[in-house]
This record gives C-alpha cells, sequence and structure tokens, in this order.
C-alpha cells in the first residue's frame, strides 16, 4: 500500500490496491469515507490510474462507497463518466430514473440476460458504463462481465475468421407487444424521423402494412480499442441469435411472426446462418472469461464497454441496479475490420 | 282461420289469409341437380378453395363420382346412412357430396365427442360405413367399417359403370344431424334431399344468397346444420373457401384469408362476431361488400344495431337467420337493418304460425309459440317415434300435413316480421350449440353420489354465459366438483359439462311440486385464501395452471389480471404456446392482452373451441 504525497487526506491511501481473485472482477475495498463528497474527491483525484487499470482489467469492481440513492449515483457518474451518452435504438426496457440514469433491465427477475457489448450494433457507443447496486436482490442477480480479448482468444479460428472477413446481421422486427415498439426505440412516433435516423446510421428499414418495421444491418464483430489497440470480439451476435432463445420461445415467436419474422435475429454476414452449435461455441467462450460478484449495497461497477461484456444472472427479490453510460466512442475508430453497412444479404434458411 | 305465414315475396290471396309454397305441386330441383348442371355449365369454375389446393367443377365432379361408386360398391343406396368423420377440407367437400350422390345420407360423427356418445349416434343412425382417415385413430364401435378417401387407386377400380348418379326423391333423407336431447339421449334429426332443396331455393328467392356465384366462407362444423348452408352451395356453382381452424379463431388471419380469395359470404354467431368485429369492419381493398350470415342465437341489440350502422355506411351487409334443425337449417330470414333485432319472415315455403296452447291461431302482436311447415320439415328425429310425435304434430288447418312444434316464443310485429322472445321450454344455446339442460342433469344424476340435479344458464357479464349445475348429493356423500365434471366430460361433449358445481341439501321446489328454478341460488364463487376467485371448469383451471408456471406464482385466480400479476410479452408468449400445446387452442399475443382477466381469457378460450 502506497501513499500519495499530494492526497487531501493523510490518512487515506490515494490509490487503491486491486484484488484479483479467482471467477471474480478486479475489485477494490473503499476506504470508509464519512460523506459522499469525501468519496467523490477520493475517486477524482486517482487521475490516469484508474483509466489504466481499466484497461489493464476491463472492468473495476468497488465495493462500500457510500452510494444509497439515484442522485448519489449521478454524483459519482459525473466523477468517473463525464461525457453522457442518450440510449438509441433501445433494445431492452428500461426505466429512466432522470438525469441520464436508468434502471439496468426491467426484463424479468426469472431471465437470464446473456453476455454483450453495449450497442455493439450502433455506430457510435459507450466507452465507459457505471453501474452501482442501490437494492441487494435477495438470491443471485450479479452482472457477470467477461473480458473479450479473453473471448477472442477462446474462439475456434474458424468463428474468428468469418468474423473478421463478414461481420454479423442484425434483423429486427417491431410489432405491436412484443419488446419494444418502434416509438419507443426511436423515441418518436413520426416514421419520416425513423427513416432518416436509419439513413444517418446505416440502418435499411421497411414498413409492413400492419404497423410493424423491420430494420437490417451489418456490422463488424472484430473490432480493435482505440486507447489500448487490443482486439476484442464486439457484438450482439450471440445475444440477439434465435438459438439463444428456449424452444418453447423461439416456437412461439416463429408461430407469431413466421420464420422471418422474429423480433430479433443475427447472423454472420457471408449469408450463411449462424447454427445452434456455433452458438454454444461462442457462449462457451464467453463462459470462460466471466467473473462476477454478488451485489452489495453501494457496489460500483465501472466497465470498459468495448474490452468488456456485460449480462445478468437471474435473480429473486427486489433488486435496483442503476446503470449510466458515457465517453461515446465512434465504431470508425475502432478500426473495425469490415465496413459497417445497412444492407445486409440475406441469411440463407 | 287465417294461416299467417309466407315471405315478403310471397302472394297474398283475396281473402287476406297469405298462402305460401309450402304445399306447391311444383318440384324444385334436387341440390345434385343443379350440381350437375354447374358442372356442365362451368367446368372450369374454382369448386373449392382448400389452402393451396384449388379444385374446379370438373374435377370435384371426378373425385365426388369415384368416391360415391366405391359407396355403391359396399352397398350403399338410397335411404342408407353414412358416417362421415373428416376434418373441414376440399376431402370432407368430396365426401358429403360422395354420399348424396350414391343416394344415401350422411351423419356427422365429430371424432371431439366422447367415445360413448359417438357409438350412441352410430347406434341410433344404424352406421355400418364411416369415411374418415384411418390414421385419425377413432374407435369405433363393433361391425362399423371404414373407408378412406386417400386410397385412390382402391377407389379407381371400383369406377367403371358406377359413376352416374343415383336418382332420389324429394323425400329421400340428406343428413343426420344429432342435437341434445333432454331425457339424456342426443337426438337425431333426419332432414331430406326436398328440404335442402328448399333451403337453397328459399334463400335464393330470399335474397340471401345473390344471383350471381359467390365466393363463400367454410367455417361451421358440420355437427352444426348450418354448415349445410355454407358447403352445399356449392351445387348452385359457389365457390367454397375452407376456413381452417386457425383461421377460423384468429381474426386477422380469417380477415387474411377472405381478402386474399375474395369471399363473398361469411357465416357468424353474434358472439363470433364480438371477436371478429374490428377485422371485419375494415373495408375491403378491391371494394367488395360482404355479407354476413348470422346464426345459432339470437341477435342482441348492440350487435344488431353496429351491424345496421355498417350496412348504412356501405361497408358490410348482414342478414340474420333463424331456424331449428327439425326445418332444415334455416325457416325465417330479415337483413339486419333498423333498430330492433327480429327474425324476420319465413323463407319461401316456409309456414309460419303464431299459436296459443290449444293450437289456436293468435292475433298479431300476440305472444304465442312459433310453429313451421312445409317441404323443409325433418322426417323426425331417427328410432324415435315417441318424441317425433311429441314434436312433429298435425296441422289444424291442412289435411294430412305435419308442423314442428319449435318450443320458440315469438310475436308478430305490425309489419309482418317476428321478434324472437325466448323458449316456452328449458333449451338453452351455449355459445350457439343447442343444449338441453335435461340431458346434462340426466347423465348427472347417473352418478352414484347425486341424488338429484337441475342445471341453467348463468348469465355473466364479464365471462359470457356458462353452465351451472346444482345438485343434491345422496345420502352421506359428498361428491367434489372435479368428479362430477369429469364424470360428464366421460359422456358429454365439452361445450355440454357445466363450469360451476352448487351443493344443496334440497331442490326448491315451486307449489306445483317442479323445480323452482327462479329460487335457485347464484352460483357463488369459490373464494381463495388471497381473496381471489377460485377457477372453475376445464379452461379456467388450465389458464390458471399455465399462469402460474409462467408467472411463478403458487396460485391464480379466475379475477385475476395477467399483467398486474407480472406478465409481459414474453411470458404471453409462453402462455400462448402452453395453452397451444395443452388445449389445442391456437392463439396471439395479443388475445392474452384483449383479454387480460383469466376468467376473459378462458371464455375467449371457449370461444375459439366452442
Amino acid at each position: 500500500m502506497t501513499t500519495s504525497p499530494g492526497a487531501a487526506n493523510p490518512g487515506v491511501p490515494s490509490t487503491p490496491t486491486w484484488h484479483l481473485a479467482e471467477g471474480k472482477p478486479a475489485t477494490t475495498d473503499v476506504p470508509p469515507f464519512d460523506t459522499l463528497d469525501e468519496a467523490c474527491a477520493w475517486l477524482s483525484g486517482l487521475g490516469t490510474e484508474l483509466r489504466d487499470r481499466l484497461h489493464e482489467h476491463g472492468a473495476l469492481y468497488f465495493r462500500g462507497l457510500p452510494v444509497r440513492s439515484v442522485e448519489d449515483f449521478a454524483r459519482v457518474r459525473d466523477v468517473l463518466v463525464p461525457r453522457r451518452t442518450p440510449y438509441r435504438e433501445k433494445a431492452t426496457p428500461r426505466s429512466s430514473f432522470g438525469d441520464d440514469v436508468y434502471s439496468s433491465t426491467d426484463l424479468p427477475p426469472s431471465q437470464a440476460i446473456r453476455m454483450h457489448n453495449e450497442n455493439s450494433y450502433t455506430l457510435t457507443f459507450p466507452g465507459l458504463l457505471l453501474f452501482a447496486c442501490l437494492t441487494a436482490p435477495a438470491e443471485g442477480g450479479a452482472t457477470p462481465v467477461a473480458d473479450c480479448r479473453e473471448v477472442l482468444r477462446r474462439l475456434p479460428a474458424g468463428l474468428v475468421e468469418r468474423m473478421r472477413a463478414h461481420g454479423w446481421a442484425l434483423t429486427r422486427h417491431y410489432s405491436e407487444h412484443i419488446s419494444v415498439s418502434w416509438q419507443n426505440a426511436f423515441a418518436t412516433t413520426d416514421r419520416a424521423e425513423v427513416e432518416q435516423y436509419c439513413a444517418d446510421h446505416l440502418v435499411s428499414c421497411a414498413w409492413g402494412d400492419d404497423g410493424t418495421l423491420r430494420t437490417a444491418q451489418l456490422r463488424p464483430g472484430i473490432v480493435r480499442h482505440p486507447g489500448t489497440g487490443d482486439e476484442v470480439w464486439f457484438n450482439h451476435l450471440a445475444f440477439w441469435s434465435s438459438w439463444s432463445l428456449d424452444d418453447e420461445l423461439r416456437e412461439a415467436l416463429t408461430d407469431e411472426f413466421g420464420p422471418d419474422g422474429l423480433p430479433f435475429e443475427t447472423a454472420f454476414a457471408d449469408g450463411l446462418p449462424f447454427t445452434r452449435e456455433e452458438l454454444d461455441l461462442v457462449n462457451a467462450a464467453y463462459e470462460a472469461a466471466t467473473v462476477r460478484h454478488t451485489w452489495q449495497t453501494g457496489d460500483l461497477l465501472l466497465v470498459d464497454n468495448i474490452l468488456t461484456s456485460h449480462g445478468r444472472d437471474p435473480f429473486r427479490g427486489d433488486r435496483k441496479i442503476v446503470v449510466a453510460m458515457g465517453s461515446p466512442v465512434d465504431l470508425a475508430d475502432c478500426s473495425p475490420t469490415v465496413a459497417p453497412a445497412a444492407q445486409v444479404r440475406r441469411a440463407a434458411a | 282461420m287465417s294461416t299467417l305465414h309466407d315471405s315478403g315475396t310471397g302472394s297474398t290471396d283475396n281473402g287476406g289469409t297469405r298462402t305460401a309454397h309450402a304445399n306447391s305441386p311444383t318440384r324444385l330441383p334436387d341440390p345434385l341437380a343443379r350440381f350437375r348442371q354447374t358442372v356442365a355449365d362451368a367446368p372450369g369454375r374454382l369448386a373449392v378453395v382448400d389452402g393451396t389446393a384449388r379444385v374446379d367443377f370438373a374435377e370435384l365432379d371426378r373425385r365426388t363420382a369415384l368416391v360415391a361408386a366405391r359407396l355403391r360398391a359396399r352397398g350403399v343406396a338410397p335411404g342408407h346412412r353414412v358416417g362421415v368423420s373428416l376434418p373441414r377440407s376440399a376431402g370432407l367437400l368430396v365426401a358429403l357430396l360422395a354420399v348424396w350422390r350414391a343416394g344415401a345420407a350422411y351423419v356427422p360423427l365429430d371424432p371431439a365427442h366422447p367415445q360413448d356418445r359417438l357409438a350412441s349416434m352410430v347406434k341410433q343412425a344404424g352406421v355400418r360405413i364411416v369415411l374418415t382417415d384411418p390414421e385419425a385413430g377413432t374407435a369405433w364401435p363393433a361391425g362399423v367399417e371404414t373407408l378412406s378417401l386417400n386410397d385412390a387407386d382402391a377407389w379407381r377400380s371400383t369406377a367403371e359403370g358406377l359413376a352416374g348418379f343415383i336418382g332420389v326423391a324429394p323425400a329421400d333423407p340428406a343428413y343426420v344431424i344429432f342435437t341434445s336431447g333432454s331425457t339424456g339421449t342426443p337426438k337425431g334429426v333426419q332432414t331430406t334431399r326436398g328440404g335442402v332443396a328448399s333451403l337453397i331455393t328459399g334463400l335464393e328467392l330470399a335474397g340471401a344468397y345473390d344471383t350471381n356465384p359467390r365466393v363463400v366462407a367454410w367455417n361451421a362444423s358440420i355437427s352444426f346444420d348450418a354448415s349445410v348452408q355454407q358447403w352445399a352451395r356449392v351445387c348452385r356453382g359457389d365457390t367454397i373457401v375452407i376456413v381452417g381452424e386457425t383461421e377460423r379463431t384468429d381474426p386477422a388471419r380469417l380477415r387474411e384469408l377472405l381478402d386474399t380469395h375474395a369471399v363473398d359470404d361469411l357465416d357468424l354467431t353474434p358472439s363470433h362476431w364480438e371477436f371478429l368485429r374490428d377485422s371485419l369492419l375494415t373495408p375491403t381493398a378491391d371494394g367488395r361488400i360482404l355479407r354476413l350470415f348470422m346464426g345459432g342465437e339470437p341477435v342482441p341489440p348492440a350487435t344488431w344495431q353496429e351491424l345496421a350502422a355498417a350496412r348504412r355506411r356501405g361497408e358490410l351487409e348482414a342478414v340474420n337467420l333463424y331456424g331449428p334443425t327439425e326445418c332444415t337449417v334455416d325457416a325465417t330470414t330479415a337483413w339486419i337493418e333498423g333498430d330492433a333485432p327480429h327474425i324476420g319472415r319465413p323463407l319461401p315455403g316456409v309456414v309460419a304460425r303464431v299459436l296459443g296452447e290449444d293450437l289456436t291461431e293468435l292475433p298479431d302482436g300476440t305472444e304465442g309459440e312459433l310453429y313451421l311447415s312445409g317441404p323443409g320439415l325433418a322426417h323426425g328425429y331417427v328410432g324415435r317415434a315417441a318424441l317425433t310425435a311429441q314434436r312433429f304434430v298435425a296441422d289444424p288447418s291442412a289435411r294430412g300435413e305435419r308442423m314442428y312444434r319449435t318450443g320458440d316464443k315469438v310475436r308478430r310485429l305490425p309489419d309482418g316480421t317476428l321478434a324472437y322472445l325466448g323458449r316456452t321450454d328449458r333449451q338453452i344455446k351455449i355459445r350457439g350449440y343447442r343444449v338441453e339442460p335435461g340431458e346434462i342433469e340426466h347423465t348427472l344424476t347417473g352418478h352414484p353420489d347425486i341424488r338429484s340435479a337441475t342445471v341453467t344458464v348463468h348469465h355473466d357479464a364479464e365471462a359470457g354465459d356458462r353452465l351451472v349445475a346444482y345438485y343434491v348429493p345422496a345420502d352421506g356423500a359428498s361428491p367434489g366438483p372435479d368428479a362430477l365434471r369429469e364424470h360428464l366430460a366421460a359422456a358429454l361433449p365439452p361445450y355440454m359439462v357445466p363450469t360451476a358445481y352448487v351443493p344443496l341439501d334440497a331442490m326448491p321446489l315451486t307449489v306445483n311440486g317442479k323445480t323452482d328454478l327462479a329460487a335457485l341460488p347464484e352460483p357463488l364463487d369459490a373464494v381463495l385464501p388471497d381473496g381471489h376467485i377460485a377457477p372453475e371448469g376445464e379452461a379456467e383451471t388450465l389458464i390458471a395452471e399455465v399462469w402460474a408456471e409462467v408467472l411463478g406464482r403458487e396460485r391464480v385466480g379466475a379475477d385475476d389480471d395477467f399483467f398486474a400479476l407480472g406478465g409481459h410479452s414474453l411470458l404471453a408468449l409462453r402462455v400462448v404456446a402452453r395453452l397451444k400445446k395443452r388445449m389445442g387452442v391456437t392463439m396471439r399475443v395479443k388475445d392474452v392482452y384483449q383479454h387480460p382477466s383469466l376468467r376473459a381469457l378462458a371464455h375467449h378460450v371457449g370461444t375459439l373451441t366452442g
């Protein structure tokens, strides 16, 4: 343990110690602070230390901060993630708590949320995510994270090469009752605004005569972190593959919308389908790289969204995890291996 | 005595007595004579559309001839009865026409009915041959021969020389359709070929059937005689579009089917209209005006006004059809116009009388019982001479003629139309099905733990009509609702199994010693420990199980709201998937959103499976 000469409070260590335990993210036990002001002063005094450790570990876990409310969280966010990003092309129901603080997701407790990098399908995405636990669930509910450099290393070369060469395709089908409506996803009721957004953001779109919307986009699935230059697996290929749904749900959705009308579907952009076996390989790579902590009230998790994917474990009991996103990064600055495009080749069924 | 009856287009004689064509010597063409004419006139016209399969009249004629020849080779002849147990399809149309072509009558045998009931129907109707799909796995009583339509080669080999049309007389039987019987056994109504001919001509003369060939949806089960006014139209050259179970129960898909095939005419029960309203009120893209044939149950005033308004706006037109099975489908008809529901005027050929208890004619405006006569009159109930004599009585105004006592209370309005006022007996309609409470009571008292039983229909604004069984247990016995439900389900079709079971110490009696129906208590809903109402009946119980599973709850009440309990779209999908698997009901997620309470969803499921 070292003491920084410039520390405001000589009794408090200015540089945190990071514990690296098997299966856990890099974690520090925050020194006891009486007030949030002191905690924020300490965090802002850490300077480039946090950035360097984040680049090294991909995610940092702070245990023991006096964060108890959305307002407390917003203040810490202003220190750690100064440049906010709005939540666009929404894919999960979230509640906004105001001041750009959201519920992490409103999806029901019993549902696990698979690994993903936030907004990997948009042209600009948050570089940083900050999670905090305001109410710890009775059971489960961790926010697991995986280092995507590690994920990439663990994937079979064939899959990596297909992704590097072709990228991945996402098709979405917005309808009245399932998932997020287009009005909510695009935050407008004006079709022309949706069309403009899609044109500006390399998304193809088509309206159904029943008021539904279908969009498609091609994105690179392997990018480099602009700060570290590390290559990472960065996509929603597994997350939104219909193979990720259980059989009942996949069949019910297919009954309801037809095989081409699922709310979400992904494929490699080489026109070949993404198979159930390939999904298993991708999930195995994520699983091997995944670490997690059980949330305790006041815990904070800072995630580099390019280096690290995140998910959610199912839980029981009350749980309030808030999230803020910031430090936007342009895809163009991430050395994509294929250019993003609006048009995708239709995957063979 | 003045004889009141007749259609708006009928003649009025000088004596002020409105005379019908009932006893007209003019012989109407048999439906198959008209079919033969259509085949000759328009062999290439589309006769039936079944999914992607399209069959023209020449091909339908050819297929029908093969099956008829096979039936004749088996000895089937006029007066015989042939069972038909097939799903709605082009093949079913072939089977029905073929039975007629062989001169015989068909007997619908729905494999969804309990085994005992099917056996009873087969026995009563003397069925020896059943046209069916052997893959369906129905066990038929010993001695019944099954023939498959799919056995194409076998058909062909016997076709030579037997492909012609067998001549039939108007009095030869056309079909036997079973309805609920008050004494505990279903009764088979046997109608005639002349009756069907009269129905088709009557509907044509009344304007309900258009002069030109139309495209007609076939959505009724052949166990329902409403199916006859749909499928038999093929004989007069209309095109029949098969409505599968999925389309029948899914408004969007039904609408798609109607538009894809430019369907002109669609049959509905008023309950079904509630479910299809939004979809059917959307104007057609090609500008055609959909014609709805409403039947099976009285049209409620609100529905009447809604349909009348839609007609005024030129969006659709609707005709109200009334008639007991005993008079071959339809006896009266009315365009749905104006404010108040009525059943209109008799079809040409039908004589309608409003009589008092002593069979005397009542003055216009007086409530009385409706008696019907004419060529549409059925032979009666097969093998039930006493029951036939009770309902088909001698017509005091016409020597040697019979009239059918409908049990329906009516009043003739100043404009000559008839207003329907309810039943004189206890017969009830539940989701369009005609049910005799006596049949359910008879079956219920067959349970060793039951001393006596009364079944009534209970009207519930939210959940719709439901059957309620009141019972007095045998000494020392206390049978539970599940046991009783199971007992009834083994003998009766699902729509006849009550949803609520109320034990009583004794039946309330009138001064005459009859069960005092008015004094029966309201069925109280059993209350769950959390204050919610316990689910009742098969549908509610099953849906409650599924909700509890997907919502992760121990129990769910009949008055619970899916979304208030944490339901959302993906869970709604799971509900749809599990109900499909367990109840065979095809729904969309939208249905769960439109019927958020458990009881409302159960009722909706009932309209889909009913």
